[in-house]
Protein backbone atom coordinates (compact mmCIF):
# COMPACT_ATOMS: atom_id res chain seq x y z
CA UNK A 1 0.00 0.00 0.00
CA UNK A 2 1.05 3.31 -1.43
CA UNK A 3 0.45 6.68 1.01
CA UNK A 4 1.55 9.85 0.41
CA UNK A 5 0.63 13.50 1.27
CA UNK A 6 3.21 15.62 -0.49
CA UNK A 7 3.52 19.40 -1.35
CA UNK A 8 6.57 21.12 -3.42
CA UNK A 9 6.74 24.57 -4.80
CA UNK A 10 7.12 23.92 -8.46
CA UNK A 11 8.24 27.25 -10.59
CA UNK A 12 5.10 28.02 -11.49
CA UNK A 13 2.70 26.23 -8.92
CA UNK A 14 2.36 24.25 -5.99
CA UNK A 15 2.24 20.37 -6.12
CA UNK A 16 -0.32 19.26 -3.21
CA UNK A 17 -1.26 15.74 -3.57
CA UNK A 18 -3.19 13.14 -1.41
CA UNK A 19 -3.32 9.75 -2.67
CA UNK A 20 -3.35 5.95 -1.99
CA UNK A 21 -2.78 2.71 -4.24
CA UNK A 22 -3.46 -0.47 -3.16
CA UNK A 23 -1.59 -4.12 -4.03
CA UNK A 24 -2.06 -4.93 -7.02
CA UNK A 25 -3.83 -1.35 -8.16
CA UNK A 26 -3.15 0.72 -10.89
CA UNK A 27 -3.19 4.63 -10.39
CA UNK A 28 -3.46 5.78 -14.07
CA UNK A 29 -2.29 9.57 -13.81
CA UNK A 30 -3.13 11.67 -16.57
CA UNK A 31 -2.79 15.52 -16.88
CA UNK A 32 -1.04 18.30 -19.70
CA UNK A 33 2.49 18.35 -20.27
CA UNK A 34 3.90 20.06 -17.28
CA UNK A 35 1.21 19.74 -14.67
CA UNK A 36 3.56 17.78 -12.08
CA UNK A 37 3.17 14.16 -13.06
CA UNK A 38 6.99 13.12 -13.31
CA UNK A 39 7.24 15.44 -10.74
CA UNK A 40 5.63 13.10 -8.27
CA UNK A 41 7.04 10.32 -9.72
CA UNK A 42 10.25 11.39 -8.87
CA UNK A 43 9.28 12.51 -5.29
CA UNK A 44 7.81 8.62 -5.04
CA UNK A 45 11.75 7.34 -6.37
CA UNK A 46 13.76 9.90 -4.39
CA UNK A 47 14.93 11.76 -6.88
CA UNK A 48 13.09 14.65 -5.87
CA UNK A 49 12.56 15.98 -2.01
CA UNK A 50 9.01 17.23 -1.58
CA UNK A 51 8.96 20.50 0.78
CA UNK A 52 6.57 19.11 3.09
CA UNK A 53 4.78 16.09 4.22
CA UNK A 54 5.11 12.38 3.91
CA UNK A 55 5.26 9.21 1.81
CA UNK A 56 4.40 5.69 3.09
CA UNK A 57 5.15 2.68 1.60
CA UNK A 58 3.75 -0.88 2.94
CA UNK A 59 3.86 0.71 6.60
CA UNK A 60 7.73 1.86 5.98
CA UNK A 61 8.20 5.58 6.00
CA UNK A 62 10.41 7.19 2.62
CA UNK A 63 9.90 10.50 3.50
CA UNK A 64 8.83 12.45 6.70
CA UNK A 65 9.47 16.49 6.56
CA UNK A 66 8.60 15.86 10.22
CA UNK A 67 10.74 13.21 11.33
CA UNK A 68 13.65 14.28 8.95
CA UNK A 69 13.14 10.97 7.17
CA UNK A 70 14.64 10.71 3.97
CA UNK A 71 15.38 7.45 2.08
CA UNK A 72 17.95 7.51 -0.58
CA UNK A 73 16.37 6.11 -3.72
CA UNK A 74 18.44 3.24 -3.97
CA UNK A 75 17.21 1.95 -0.57
CA UNK A 76 13.40 2.29 -1.51
CA UNK A 77 13.63 -0.20 -3.96
CA UNK A 78 10.95 1.01 -6.44
CA UNK A 79 10.59 0.28 -10.00
CA UNK A 80 10.99 3.26 -12.15
CA UNK A 81 10.82 3.13 -15.96
CA UNK A 82 11.22 6.39 -17.43
CA UNK A 83 9.54 7.56 -20.84
CA UNK A 84 12.71 6.93 -22.83
CA UNK A 85 13.53 3.87 -21.28
CA UNK A 86 17.06 5.24 -20.25
CA UNK A 87 18.76 1.78 -21.49
CA UNK A 88 22.57 2.04 -20.80
CA UNK A 89 23.65 2.38 -23.95
CA UNK A 90 27.35 0.87 -22.65
CA UNK A 91 25.74 -2.13 -21.75
CA UNK A 92 23.87 -5.43 -23.36
CA UNK A 93 20.13 -6.54 -22.78
CA UNK A 94 21.77 -8.91 -20.15
CA UNK A 95 23.64 -6.67 -18.48
CA UNK A 96 21.11 -4.02 -18.31
CA UNK A 97 18.73 -6.43 -16.39
CA UNK A 98 21.49 -7.56 -14.49
CA UNK A 99 22.54 -4.06 -13.19
CA UNK A 100 20.06 -3.47 -10.32
CA UNK A 101 21.24 -6.65 -9.21
CA UNK A 102 24.93 -6.55 -9.26
CA UNK A 103 24.45 -3.12 -7.62
CA UNK A 104 22.75 -4.97 -4.69
CA UNK A 105 25.76 -7.16 -4.44
CA UNK A 106 23.81 -10.19 -5.64
CA UNK A 107 26.81 -13.27 -6.40
CA UNK A 108 27.11 -13.99 -10.06
CA UNK A 109 25.50 -17.56 -10.05
CA UNK A 110 22.00 -16.18 -8.57
CA UNK A 111 22.62 -13.04 -10.68
CA UNK A 112 22.77 -14.92 -14.01
CA UNK A 113 19.72 -17.75 -12.92
CA UNK A 114 17.10 -14.82 -12.20
CA UNK A 115 18.22 -12.43 -15.53
CA UNK A 116 18.00 -15.86 -17.51
CA UNK A 117 14.50 -16.28 -16.42
CA UNK A 118 13.24 -12.89 -16.64
CA UNK A 119 14.96 -12.68 -20.49
CA UNK A 120 12.58 -15.76 -20.56
CA UNK A 121 9.87 -14.10 -19.06
CA UNK A 122 10.00 -11.01 -21.39
CA UNK A 123 10.62 -13.55 -24.43
CA UNK A 124 14.18 -11.49 -24.71
CA UNK A 125 16.36 -14.46 -25.93
CA UNK A 126 16.94 -13.28 -29.23
CA UNK A 127 18.31 -10.18 -27.79
CA UNK A 128 20.37 -10.67 -25.12
CA UNK A 129 23.50 -9.28 -26.26
CA UNK A 130 21.74 -6.67 -28.02
CA UNK A 131 22.88 -2.81 -26.96
CA UNK A 132 20.54 0.27 -26.79
CA UNK A 133 20.88 1.27 -30.29
CA UNK A 134 20.45 -2.13 -31.65
CA UNK A 135 16.59 -1.92 -30.20
CA UNK A 136 12.96 -0.38 -30.93
CA UNK A 137 11.33 1.34 -28.64
CA UNK A 138 8.91 -1.47 -27.82
CA UNK A 139 11.99 -3.65 -27.00
CA UNK A 140 13.90 -0.85 -24.95
CA UNK A 141 10.69 -0.49 -22.83
CA UNK A 142 10.39 -4.21 -22.01
CA UNK A 143 14.58 -4.60 -21.29
CA UNK A 144 13.47 -1.26 -18.81
CA UNK A 145 10.73 -3.46 -17.27
CA UNK A 146 12.91 -6.52 -16.95
CA UNK A 147 15.79 -4.50 -15.22
CA UNK A 148 13.21 -2.65 -13.05
CA UNK A 149 10.90 -6.13 -11.97
CA UNK A 150 14.76 -7.73 -11.63
CA UNK A 151 15.32 -5.92 -8.23
CA UNK A 152 11.49 -7.33 -6.91
CA UNK A 153 10.38 -3.80 -6.41
CA UNK A 154 7.83 -3.13 -3.71
CA UNK A 155 5.97 0.07 -6.16
CA UNK A 156 6.33 0.38 -10.00
CA UNK A 157 6.58 3.78 -11.56
CA UNK A 158 5.68 4.12 -15.06
CA UNK A 159 6.67 6.96 -17.04
CA UNK A 160 4.68 6.88 -20.32
CA UNK A 161 5.85 3.41 -20.70
CA UNK A 162 3.69 3.44 -23.81
CA UNK A 163 4.62 6.84 -26.18
CA UNK A 164 5.66 5.95 -29.57
CA UNK A 165 4.82 2.21 -29.39
CA UNK A 166 3.18 0.84 -32.52
CA UNK A 167 0.09 -1.10 -32.05
CA UNK A 168 1.67 -3.97 -31.60
CA UNK A 169 4.35 -3.23 -28.94
CA UNK A 170 1.62 -1.44 -27.45
CA UNK A 171 -0.31 -4.85 -26.64
CA UNK A 172 2.82 -6.71 -25.98
CA UNK A 173 4.28 -4.02 -23.48
CA UNK A 174 0.85 -3.23 -22.10
CA UNK A 175 0.03 -7.14 -21.46
CA UNK A 176 3.85 -7.22 -19.54
CA UNK A 177 3.00 -5.02 -17.23
CA UNK A 178 -0.10 -5.91 -16.66
CA UNK A 179 0.93 -9.12 -16.11
CA UNK A 180 4.11 -8.21 -13.86
CA UNK A 181 2.32 -5.98 -11.52
CA UNK A 182 -0.95 -8.68 -11.08
CA UNK A 183 1.89 -11.80 -10.35
CA UNK A 184 3.50 -9.43 -8.05
CA UNK A 185 0.56 -7.85 -6.12
CA UNK A 186 2.28 -4.18 -6.04
CA UNK A 187 0.86 -0.57 -6.50
CA UNK A 188 1.68 0.67 -9.46
CA UNK A 189 1.37 4.34 -10.92
CA UNK A 190 0.94 4.72 -14.55
CA UNK A 191 1.70 7.78 -15.85
CA UNK A 192 0.01 7.97 -19.79
CA UNK A 193 -1.51 9.98 -22.57
CA UNK A 194 -3.33 6.32 -23.93
CA UNK A 195 -7.09 6.38 -22.91
CA UNK A 196 -7.58 2.54 -23.66
CA UNK A 197 -5.25 2.20 -20.28
CA UNK A 198 -8.28 3.29 -18.06
CA UNK A 199 -9.92 0.52 -19.16
CA UNK A 200 -7.22 -1.51 -17.24
CA UNK A 201 -8.48 -4.17 -15.11
CA UNK A 202 -8.69 -2.88 -11.08
CA UNK A 203 -7.05 0.85 -12.45
CA UNK A 204 -8.20 4.30 -11.03
CA UNK A 205 -8.02 7.52 -12.98
CA UNK A 206 -6.73 10.93 -11.56
CA UNK A 207 -5.53 14.00 -13.40
CA UNK A 208 -3.62 16.67 -12.42
CA UNK A 209 -3.90 20.26 -13.42
CA UNK A 210 -0.79 22.61 -11.68
CA UNK A 211 -0.27 20.09 -9.50
CA UNK A 212 -3.54 19.58 -7.88
CA UNK A 213 -5.38 16.47 -8.65
CA UNK A 214 -8.97 16.97 -10.05
CA UNK A 215 -11.53 13.58 -10.88
CA UNK A 216 -11.27 12.87 -14.64
CA UNK B 1 22.22 28.59 -66.87
CA UNK B 2 24.79 25.40 -67.06
CA UNK B 3 27.73 27.48 -67.76
CA UNK B 4 27.36 29.84 -65.30
CA UNK B 5 27.38 26.47 -63.12
CA UNK B 6 30.35 25.11 -64.06
CA UNK B 7 31.76 28.60 -63.69
CA UNK B 8 30.98 29.16 -59.90
CA UNK B 9 31.64 25.31 -59.44
CA UNK B 10 35.31 25.98 -60.78
CA UNK B 11 35.40 29.34 -58.64
CA UNK B 12 34.60 27.39 -55.72
CA UNK B 13 37.66 24.80 -56.62
CA UNK B 14 39.88 27.65 -56.80
CA UNK B 15 38.85 29.10 -53.50
CA UNK B 16 39.15 25.76 -51.73
CA UNK B 17 42.49 24.76 -53.23
CA UNK B 18 44.02 28.01 -52.75
CA UNK B 19 42.94 28.57 -49.01
CA UNK B 20 43.55 25.02 -47.61
CA UNK B 21 46.87 25.47 -49.27
CA UNK B 22 47.56 28.50 -47.85
CA UNK B 23 46.64 27.29 -43.97
CA UNK B 24 48.74 23.57 -44.54
CA UNK B 25 51.61 25.89 -45.80
CA UNK B 26 51.59 28.26 -43.49
CA UNK B 27 50.86 25.74 -40.54
CA UNK B 28 53.08 23.00 -41.72
CA UNK B 29 56.61 25.19 -43.25
CA UNK B 30 57.68 26.59 -39.93
CA UNK B 31 58.10 22.74 -38.35
CA UNK B 32 59.22 21.54 -41.78
CA UNK B 33 61.99 24.65 -41.00
CA UNK B 34 62.63 23.11 -37.82
CA UNK B 35 63.74 19.92 -39.43
CA UNK B 36 65.90 21.02 -42.52
CA UNK B 37 67.55 22.79 -39.95
CA UNK B 38 69.01 19.51 -38.42
CA UNK B 39 70.34 16.68 -39.39
CA UNK B 40 69.54 13.11 -38.20
CA UNK B 41 72.94 13.14 -36.55
CA UNK B 42 73.45 15.92 -35.11
CA UNK B 43 69.49 15.63 -33.73
CA UNK B 44 70.59 11.93 -32.09
CA UNK B 45 74.11 13.48 -30.85
CA UNK B 46 72.11 16.39 -28.85
CA UNK B 47 69.53 14.18 -27.78
CA UNK B 48 72.00 12.28 -25.27
CA UNK B 49 72.68 16.10 -23.91
CA UNK B 50 72.23 15.90 -20.01
CA UNK B 51 70.45 19.37 -20.39
CA UNK B 52 68.06 17.98 -22.65
CA UNK B 53 67.66 14.99 -21.16
CA UNK B 54 66.89 16.83 -17.98
CA UNK B 55 64.42 18.94 -19.75
CA UNK B 56 62.57 16.47 -20.97
CA UNK B 57 62.16 14.14 -18.36
CA UNK B 58 61.17 17.42 -15.99
CA UNK B 59 58.91 18.72 -18.29
CA UNK B 60 57.21 14.38 -18.69
CA UNK B 61 57.44 14.44 -15.00
CA UNK B 62 55.95 18.09 -14.14
CA UNK B 63 52.97 17.54 -16.58
CA UNK B 64 52.16 13.96 -15.58
CA UNK B 65 51.65 15.17 -11.71
CA UNK B 66 49.43 18.05 -13.01
CA UNK B 67 47.44 15.92 -15.54
CA UNK B 68 47.30 13.56 -12.52
CA UNK B 69 46.35 16.81 -10.19
CA UNK B 70 43.65 18.04 -12.71
CA UNK B 71 42.15 14.77 -13.13
CA UNK B 72 41.66 13.94 -9.38
CA UNK B 73 40.23 17.45 -8.66
CA UNK B 74 38.41 18.73 -11.62
CA UNK B 75 36.78 15.55 -12.50
CA UNK B 76 34.61 15.58 -9.36
CA UNK B 77 34.73 19.65 -9.59
CA UNK B 78 33.36 19.76 -13.06
CA UNK B 79 30.33 16.67 -12.50
CA UNK B 80 28.81 18.74 -9.40
CA UNK B 81 29.45 21.86 -11.81
CA UNK B 82 27.46 20.25 -14.32
CA UNK B 83 25.06 18.91 -12.18
CA UNK B 84 24.48 21.60 -9.28
CA UNK B 85 22.90 24.97 -9.79
CA UNK B 86 25.10 27.48 -7.02
CA UNK B 87 24.67 31.19 -6.38
CA UNK B 88 28.59 32.44 -8.08
CA UNK B 89 27.58 29.48 -11.42
CA UNK B 90 28.47 31.55 -13.94
CA UNK B 91 31.17 33.14 -12.47
CA UNK B 92 32.61 29.69 -11.85
CA UNK B 93 31.95 29.08 -15.59
CA UNK B 94 34.31 32.33 -16.30
CA UNK B 95 37.04 31.32 -13.88
CA UNK B 96 37.14 28.09 -15.28
CA UNK B 97 37.79 29.07 -19.20
CA UNK B 98 40.08 32.55 -17.69
CA UNK B 99 43.30 30.94 -18.21
CA UNK B 100 42.74 30.36 -21.89
CA UNK B 101 42.35 34.30 -22.56
CA UNK B 102 44.69 35.41 -19.94
CA UNK B 103 48.15 35.89 -21.29
CA UNK B 104 50.65 33.09 -19.40
CA UNK B 105 53.40 35.66 -18.20
CA UNK B 106 50.55 37.45 -16.22
CA UNK B 107 49.27 33.96 -14.61
CA UNK B 108 52.83 33.51 -13.80
CA UNK B 109 53.13 36.83 -11.90
CA UNK B 110 49.86 36.23 -10.53
CA UNK B 111 50.91 33.24 -8.97
CA UNK B 112 54.56 34.44 -7.94
CA UNK B 113 52.49 36.90 -6.06
CA UNK B 114 50.32 34.89 -4.18
CA UNK B 115 52.90 31.65 -3.99
CA UNK B 116 56.26 33.67 -3.78
CA UNK B 117 58.32 33.96 -0.82
CA UNK B 118 56.85 37.41 -0.13
CA UNK B 119 53.08 36.22 -1.50
CA UNK B 120 49.52 36.45 0.41
CA UNK B 121 50.28 32.62 0.64
CA UNK B 122 53.63 31.92 0.27
CA UNK B 123 55.12 34.25 3.20
CA UNK B 124 53.68 32.29 5.90
CA UNK B 125 54.85 28.97 3.88
CA UNK B 126 58.31 30.65 4.42
CA UNK B 127 57.87 30.21 7.91
CA UNK B 128 57.30 26.90 7.99
CA UNK B 129 60.16 26.72 6.27
CA UNK B 130 58.01 25.78 2.99
CA UNK B 131 58.97 27.92 -0.50
CA UNK B 132 57.00 27.13 -3.77
CA UNK B 133 58.54 30.17 -6.07
CA UNK B 134 61.58 28.75 -8.22
CA UNK B 135 60.90 25.20 -7.40
CA UNK B 136 59.32 22.37 -9.19
CA UNK B 137 56.26 22.26 -7.32
CA UNK B 138 56.31 25.81 -8.57
CA UNK B 139 56.17 24.68 -12.26
CA UNK B 140 53.54 22.13 -11.39
CA UNK B 141 51.25 24.74 -10.00
CA UNK B 142 51.88 26.75 -13.22
CA UNK B 143 51.04 23.92 -15.41
CA UNK B 144 47.77 23.02 -13.50
CA UNK B 145 46.73 26.68 -13.53
CA UNK B 146 47.48 27.19 -17.38
CA UNK B 147 46.25 23.70 -18.51
CA UNK B 148 43.42 23.24 -16.35
CA UNK B 149 40.70 24.49 -18.71
CA UNK B 150 41.23 21.67 -21.38
CA UNK B 151 40.24 19.19 -19.11
CA UNK B 152 37.37 21.49 -16.85
CA UNK B 153 35.89 22.63 -19.88
CA UNK B 154 35.46 19.48 -22.08
CA UNK B 155 34.17 16.94 -18.46
CA UNK B 156 31.56 19.88 -17.83
CA UNK B 157 30.36 19.23 -21.34
CA UNK B 158 30.60 15.67 -21.18
CA UNK B 159 28.65 15.18 -17.92
CA UNK B 160 26.02 18.20 -18.77
CA UNK B 161 25.28 16.48 -21.93
CA UNK B 162 24.59 13.01 -20.23
CA UNK B 163 20.94 12.07 -20.06
CA UNK B 164 20.12 12.63 -16.17
CA UNK B 165 17.83 9.48 -16.51
CA UNK B 166 20.62 6.83 -17.03
CA UNK B 167 21.71 8.07 -13.57
CA UNK B 168 18.19 8.47 -12.05
CA UNK B 169 17.71 4.69 -13.11
CA UNK B 170 20.51 3.38 -12.03
CA UNK B 171 19.93 5.22 -8.36
CA UNK B 172 16.64 3.69 -8.17
CA UNK B 173 17.93 0.05 -9.06
CA UNK B 174 19.95 -0.37 -5.79
CA UNK B 175 23.03 1.66 -6.81
CA UNK B 176 25.05 4.24 -4.68
CA UNK B 177 26.30 7.25 -6.03
CA UNK B 178 29.47 6.51 -6.88
CA UNK B 179 28.68 2.99 -8.26
CA UNK B 180 26.49 4.95 -10.57
CA UNK B 181 29.63 7.08 -11.00
CA UNK B 182 31.84 4.47 -11.87
CA UNK B 183 29.36 1.82 -13.56
CA UNK B 184 27.14 4.83 -15.78
CA UNK B 185 28.98 8.29 -15.94
CA UNK B 186 32.85 7.17 -16.25
CA UNK B 187 31.96 4.55 -19.07
CA UNK B 188 29.93 7.25 -20.92
CA UNK B 189 31.91 9.88 -21.13
CA UNK B 190 35.48 7.99 -20.99
CA UNK B 191 36.82 8.44 -24.48
CA UNK B 192 35.73 12.66 -24.16
CA UNK B 193 37.50 12.76 -21.29
CA UNK B 194 40.80 10.95 -22.67
CA UNK B 195 40.89 13.09 -25.46
CA UNK B 196 40.37 16.44 -23.02
CA UNK B 197 43.05 14.78 -21.01
CA UNK B 198 45.73 14.56 -23.69
CA UNK B 199 45.18 17.92 -24.40
CA UNK B 200 46.25 19.20 -20.85
CA UNK B 201 48.91 17.12 -21.30
CA UNK B 202 49.77 18.80 -24.31
CA UNK B 203 49.21 22.34 -23.42
CA UNK B 204 51.01 21.48 -19.51
CA UNK B 205 54.05 20.04 -21.54
CA UNK B 206 54.14 23.28 -23.66
CA UNK B 207 53.48 25.83 -20.95
CA UNK B 208 56.45 28.51 -21.18
CA UNK B 209 55.29 32.37 -20.05
CA UNK B 210 54.17 31.63 -16.67
CA UNK B 211 56.32 28.69 -15.73
CA UNK B 212 59.52 31.55 -15.84
CA UNK B 213 57.56 33.66 -14.27
CA UNK B 214 56.95 31.97 -11.09
CA UNK B 215 59.64 29.03 -11.76
CA UNK B 216 62.35 30.59 -13.10
CA UNK B 217 64.80 28.53 -15.70
CA UNK B 218 67.09 27.00 -13.37
CA UNK B 219 68.72 23.90 -15.06
CA UNK B 220 67.77 20.23 -13.75
CA UNK B 221 65.59 22.16 -11.06
CA UNK B 222 62.40 24.18 -13.12
CA UNK B 223 64.12 23.90 -16.68
CA UNK B 224 61.40 22.17 -18.46
CA UNK B 225 61.45 21.53 -22.09
CA UNK B 226 60.13 25.06 -23.38
CA UNK B 227 62.23 26.98 -21.28
CA UNK B 228 65.39 24.96 -22.17
CA UNK B 229 65.05 25.92 -26.10
CA UNK B 230 64.72 29.73 -24.73
CA UNK B 231 67.91 28.88 -22.58
CA UNK B 232 69.72 27.10 -25.49
CA UNK B 233 68.58 30.12 -28.07
CA UNK B 234 71.12 31.81 -26.14
CA UNK B 235 73.97 30.12 -27.74
CA UNK B 236 73.19 26.24 -28.72
CA UNK B 237 71.44 26.61 -31.30
CA UNK B 238 71.37 23.09 -32.30
CA UNK B 239 70.10 21.69 -28.91
CA UNK B 240 66.83 24.49 -29.12
CA UNK B 241 66.30 22.58 -32.18
CA UNK B 242 66.42 18.95 -31.01
CA UNK B 243 64.12 20.18 -28.29
CA UNK B 244 61.79 22.14 -30.63
CA UNK B 245 62.09 18.50 -32.61
CA UNK B 246 60.89 16.53 -29.78
CA UNK B 247 58.96 18.68 -29.15
CA UNK B 248 56.97 18.88 -32.57
CA UNK B 249 56.82 14.94 -32.31
CA UNK B 250 55.32 14.53 -29.10
CA UNK B 251 52.53 16.88 -29.73
CA UNK B 252 52.02 15.43 -33.23
CA UNK B 253 51.60 12.22 -31.31
CA UNK B 254 49.13 13.76 -28.96
CA UNK B 255 46.93 15.19 -31.68
CA UNK B 256 46.60 11.82 -33.46
CA UNK B 257 45.59 9.89 -30.11
CA UNK B 258 43.10 12.57 -30.38
CA UNK B 259 41.82 12.33 -33.90
CA UNK B 260 41.82 8.55 -33.01
CA UNK B 261 39.93 8.83 -30.02
CA UNK B 262 37.79 11.19 -31.57
CA UNK B 263 37.48 9.07 -34.55
CA UNK B 264 36.68 6.35 -32.37
CA UNK B 265 33.73 8.31 -30.38
CA UNK B 266 32.00 9.25 -33.59
CA UNK B 267 31.58 5.52 -34.88
CA UNK B 268 30.49 4.77 -30.87
CA UNK B 269 27.81 7.44 -31.13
Amino acid sequence: MLDISVSRQLRDFRLSLDLTVKPGEYLILTGDNGAGKSTLLNIVAGLMTPDQGYILLNGTSLFDAGKHINIPPEERRIGYIFQNAAIFPHLTVTENIAYGLKAMGMGKPLREKKVAGLIDQLQLNHLRNYKADQLSGGQKQLVALGRAIAIDPVLLLLDEPYRALDSTMYAVVKECIHDVVKSMNIPCILVTHQISDQELVNSRTCRIHEGILVEP
Amino acid sequence: MATNFRISKSLAYVVAVTSIGLVVLYLALPVIALFFHSSPEQFISSLTEPKVIDALVLSLVTSTIAMGVIVLVGTPAAYFHSRMDYPGKNIVDILIDLPLVLPPAVAGLALLLLYGRMGMIGQYLHIFGIDIGFTIIAVIMAQIFVASPFYLRQAKALFGQLDPSYEQTARSLGASPLFVFATIVLPLTFEGLLSGLVMTFARALGEFGATIMVAGNLPGVTQTMPLAIYGAMQGDFNTAITISILLVIISFGIMAAISILTKRRGLLA
